[in-house]
């Protein structure tokens, strides 16, 4: 009875490590849910954010954006900003990875969608 | 004399462990990408695969303190039509994004994007640049700037049947610096046909 239980433990335990090895340096901040409003959501602020996404279910008719803001280091501005329609956006951050930053993604118009938002480092 | 297990304690471990391996297999798809939920982060396309295919169908030449960048079309293998406004030809350091193949206007005759850098009040944007693509039929296209204004937007015909699937004209404008110091910032982005009818609009717009 023991061994199959830590049998069964070690593959959980082993499966659940590969899964958080594909996320490891992931965070997805929004989602997936169903945007239903105009609205908009950010992550927490790290310096080795570099690159960021938004998915969606719909092409075409969902205008959006995704951005990295900084800590106020240069005021809080917005930095690599895509705003458009397509299914999938994707940003990355060119700059100096010193800088702490967040990622934010905002719904602006256009139909609902299910989408979700992640940045990763 | 040896402790004996009962059974129905034994068969309800079992279950639960199997409802445990389920969710951890789960999980597991959900992250590595093998169940694709539409809008869920695992659905993004497979851009980074070395069978994509891509091409530099256009570029931003440089301006003032601006560096030239380059306009990417790329086809991945899970069947997207991706778009890139990247600062050195490739795709991992592009701003931009994909469409299913199968339509890579979503069902419209544009498809802009407007990425920049700076704001989001719009007197503190540095740069900003619209890329994208548009119909065959598409015979001009205009960019509406927040002053009432507005601006001819060339229009490319590099070829992209090979990647897109059909051939569409590419848009690669970049926002002119005394627009964006007089605060005039792109707010549609309007096509029309050979005879003047627009065909279709894209708003767009900085911060908000």
């Amino acid at each position: 009875m023991t061994r199959t239980l830590s049998i069964v433990a070690a593959c959980c335990a082993a499966v659940l490590l590969a899964a958080g090895v594909a996320y490891a340096t992931t965070s997805t901040y929004i989602g997936p849910k169903y945007w239903c409003c105009y609205e908009s959501g950010s992550s927490s602020y790290w310096n080795q954010w570099f690159e960021a996404f938004f998915a969606k279910s719909t092409s075409g008719v969902s205008d959006t954006a995704i951005t990295f803001i900084d800590n106020g280091v240069f005021g809080y501005s917005w930095h690599s900003t895509l705003r458009g329609t397509q299914s999938f956006q994707h940003i990355y951050w060119d700059g100096d990875r010193r800088y702490t930053k967040k990622s934010y993604c905002k719904y602006y118009s256009g139909t609902t969608f299910n989408g979700s938002c992640t940045v990763a480092g | 004399m040896a402790e004996r297990t009962p059974n129905v304690p034994n068969t309800k471990l079992l279950i639960g462990a199997g409802a445990a391996g389920l969710a951890a297999l789960a999980a597991a798809g959900v992250a590595t990408g093998v169940l694709r939920g539409a809008g869920s982060p695992s659905s993004q396309p497979d851009v980074a695969s070395p069978d994509a295919e891509r091409a530099i169908v256009a570029s931003f030449p440089a301006a003032g303190q601006a560096h030239a960048r380059a306009l990417v079309l790329q086809r991945t293998p899970d069947g997207y039509v991706c778009l890139w406004d990247s600062p050195d030809g490739s795709v991992a350091k592009g701003l931009g994004g994909c469409n299913p193949a199968s339509d890579p206007l979503g069902g419209r005759k544009l498809m802009v994007n407007l990425a920049y850098d700076g704001g989001p009040q719009a007197a503190s944007v540095r740069e900003a640049r619209l890329s994208g693509l548009v119909s065959a039929e598409v015979a001009s296209a205009e960019v509406l700037m927040s002053d009432g204004s507005s601006r001819p937007l060339r229009l490319l015909r590099p070829g992209t049947r090979a990647l897109a699937g059909a051939d569409y004209a590419v848009i690669a404008y970049r926002v002119r610096e005394s627009d964006l110091r007089a605060g005039a910032t792109p707010v549609a982005v309007v096509v029309r046909d050979a005879s003047g009818r627009e065909l279709d609009r894209q708003a767009t717009g900085i911060g908000g």
